[in-house]
């Protein structure tokens, strides 16, 4: 018997680059619009888990006691709370130990939520937030902090470069990503970037890392994010718009940032990832309608693209130039939330985010982004600069 | 220096106390030639004191890689150029200072 435990509610809030509510309110925004989409209430709750509000985040924004929280706010008895974090992919993560507590039979429902927040250059004070200087060069490892690295962007700009030297990827052919992913949101209304771009603007914003370029990268984000799992029968019973997860696969890489036993742009824990969700959900690359695909910067989403079977290894980037990845164009409908770079990406939430536009998909809810006839998906996220990713098969119910 | 397993030859990068290759418990600090080849390389935008800075990934002869400083700007570098380790002495302000590993091109 296959894996089949439901997703019976989504709850997302807009995607921006400021929001004056904190962490709390964007948490409880998210779940009390996942709970109303599940037609479930507040006391239906039987489990909790969450992840932490962020990196550089304002003291009143951190709540380690989160999952309490939510528990005295919704009033519940859960019989799990726990925050989990590894990295970016930390909120997928938790929805996988939630399918666990489901199928251990311990919890009906479990609610998995998320949210972020961060401080803004123009509330910077030393004083108060000085200390998340070392707390953020400190992800970075003993070694590599010491150079004083403060963003993953480094690595990924570096990938970028051997991915264009490997394979003879163009500067340009890679600019297509971003302007595809921006036309993408310009049909979601709760994408923080959604101003249509040229392949001209991309070439021509500021370098960030070389060969990265602005319109390469992710924003920095704010939101909150929320789903709600159900065993079929709980599902069934509430009789709203389920969707199953019916694959999970995640593998870590023994490296915690740049990968320092095998090329850069092989992305060999995602490849196995992959398999294993595919091969307990029962189905192959060739049956995904939709993908949300966790991809912060360009040049490695389009590796990404290839690891989990889109494409041949070096040849996404000429596919996505091609319109192959477009909704309702080509082979595969890929972000068509407009993804990282456009969606936005708070990287705590990003993993809900990515859940919720699959399961709209799904639904056939999606509105102008609609992807025809979607009924198999599937979600991806990971950690570090893809040391370790994780794969769900979403199916439509 | 960087560790050694004694059974099966193999540089251990990061360093640990015991070899992941061939799990054997028997290591040993060994001098590397300090030579190998620039793998990759971009700009640490913001990075502490070492802000617009080049940094890169060295591979060594001895066949294991290496994050580091590379003494000079992007735009006079190539991927698969030869470079050589040196030590950079950086101010910390006030009384610190750290030594670090660099690559300069040959």
């Amino acid at each position: 018997m296959g894996l089949r435990v439901a997703v019976i509610g989504v709850g997302l809030t807009e995607i921006r680059r400021k929001w004056d509510a904190d962490s709390r309110q964007l948490a409880y925004e998210a779940v009390k619009s996942a709970l109303d989409d599940a037609g479930i209430e507040p006391r239906d709750v039987e489990g909790i888990l969450t992840t932490p509000q962020g990196y550089f985040t304002d003291p009143r924004d951190v709540d380690r006691f989160s999952p309490q929280r939510m528990g005295e706010y919704l009033f519940v008895n859960a019989k799990v709370q726990a925050m989990v974090d590894i990295g970016g992919m930390s909120s997928m993560a938790a929805v996988k130990y939630g399918v666990y507590e489901i199928l251990m039979g311990r919890c009906r429902t479990v609610l998995v939520y998320a949210s972020e927040k961060l401080v803004s250059r123009e509330r910077w004070n030393p004083s108060v937030h000085g200390y998340l200087v070392p707390l953020v060069n400190g992800l970075y490892g003993p070694y590599d902090s010491k150079y004083g690295v403060m963003r993953a962007a480094v690595y990924y700009a570096m990938a970028t470069q051997r991915y264009m030297y490997e394979f003879g990827v163009s500067r340009e052919t890679i600019a297509h990503l971003p302007v595809v992913l921006r036309r993408n949101a310009s049909m979601n209304e709760k994408a923080q970037m959604r101003e249509p771009i040229t392949v001209e603007d991309v070439l021509r914003s500021r370098v960030i890392c070389p060969p990265l370029r602005l319109l390469d990268c992710c924003p920095t984000s704010e939101g909150g994010g929320a789903v709600i799992l159900a065993d079929e029968k709980t599902a069934k019973d509430v009789g709203g718009e389920a969707c199953y997860i019916t694959g999970i696969g995640e593998v870590h890489d023994p490296t915690s940032f740049f990968p320092v036993y095998h090329s850069v742009t092989e992305i060999p824990s995602a490849r196995m990832a992959v398999h294993e969700a595919f091969k307990q959900a029962g189905v192959n690359v060739k049956d995904v309608d939709v993908a949300e695909v966790y991809g912060p910067f360009s040049g490695t989403e389009l590796m990404v693209y290839e690891e989990l079977g889109f494409f041949k290894r070096g040849e996404a980037g000429k596919a996505v130039e091609e319109g192959r990845t477009m909704i309702n164009r080509g082979d595969v409908a890929l972000n068509p939330s407009g993804g990282r770079l456009s969606l936005g990406h708070p990287p705590y939430v990003t993993p809900l985010a990515e859940i919720y536009e699959v399961v709209t998909q799904l639904r056939g809810r999606a509105g102008v982004r609609q992807v025809r006839d979607a009924e198999v998906g599937l979600v991806h996220a990971e950690h570090g600069m893809m040391n370790g990713n994780i794969v769900m098969i979403l199916e439509a119910g | 220096m960087v560790p050694r397993c004694v059974e099966c030859g193999k540089y251990i990068y990061p360093p640990r106390d015991f070899c992941p290759f061939c799990n054997s418990r028997r290591t040993e600090w060994v001098e590397v030639e300090g030579e190998g080849t620039l793998y990759a390389f971009t700009t640490n935008p913001e990075g502490l004191h070492f802000a617009g800075k080049t940094v890169g990934i060295v591979e060594l002869k001895e066949g294991f890689k290496v994050f580091s400083l590379i003494n000079a700007s992007v735009d006079e570098l190539e991927v698969g150029q030869p470079v050589k380790l040196e030590f950079t002495e950086v101010d910390l302000g006030g009384e610190r200072k750290i030594i670090l590993h660099s690559f300069t091109p040959i």
